[in-house]
């Protein structure tokens, strides 16, 4: 079974615009999924989120969601160090 | 430090993750509004860890290396070479990238004339990945 990721395209509320902001693309962020470090929690929020590297090996951290069988919604995601 | 990697771990769950994206028809209006206010304070939780979430990502990095998951490579400078960073600096910033490791990476791809991963800045917001 493969995950499924929920892009929402909207320019000002959508998380592809927060990725990009963060200079992140979706294909970075699933690639991610694909290549977890670690699995964890965001403490403040209580979500679950994970550490993972990108196709160019940055290390970045994404706080996502299960929101149906399979279907991820990322809240949000950056790299995490330089 | 440049890193080389492999691929990994995946979810807990063992699925593995499917590039194709999904946008339209998978949730509701409603319920995609619901996500993006729930995406706003999750953002503002998530903001208050940036320290916590540091020091972690720091020992996730050192546990992979342990493991042999990554490689770090290490460049020792002179105190009188500190012109190296300040040109390593501005070739980032010339060039949209983010990181001192960035910049290693596009370095050691010419150099070596051998296939990186390079980052690829800027996805344009509100634009559908084909």
């Amino acid at each position: 079974m493969r995950f499924e990721f929920l892009w929402d395209d909207d320019p000002d509320e959508g998380n592809v615009a927060h990725i990009v902001q963060h200079g992140l693309t979706p294909a970075d962020v699933e690639h991610a999924f694909q290549n977890v470090l670690r699995q964890t929690t965001s403490r403040s929020s209580g979500r679950p989120a994970l550490f993972g590297l990108t196709p160019d090996d940055r290390v970045i951290f994404v706080v996502f969601e299960e929101i149906a069988d399979a279907l991820i919604y990322v809240f949000t995601a950056y790299a995490t160090e330089d | 430090m440049p890193r080389s990697a492999k691929p990994q771990g995946r979810p807990a769950s063992g699925k593995k993750a499917k590039k194709k994206p999904l946008v339209e028809g998978a949730v509701s209006s409603v319920r995609l509004r619901e996500l993006r206010e729930q995406a706003k304070f999750v953002r503002e939780q998530v903001a208050q860890d940036r320290d916590q979430i540091a020091a972690e990502s720091r020992e996730v990095v050192e546990e992979a290396v342990a493991a042999g998951k990554l490689t770090k490579l290490t460049l020792l400078l002179r105190q009188d070479e500190q012109y190296v960073l300040e040109a390593l600096d501005r070739y980032a910033s010339e060039r949209g990238l983010r990181s001192r490791n960035q910049v290693l990476r596009a370095a050691l791809a010419r150099l070596l004339n051998i296939e990186l991963d390079r980052p690829h800045w800027g996805w344009p917001p509100g634009r559908r990945r084909k």
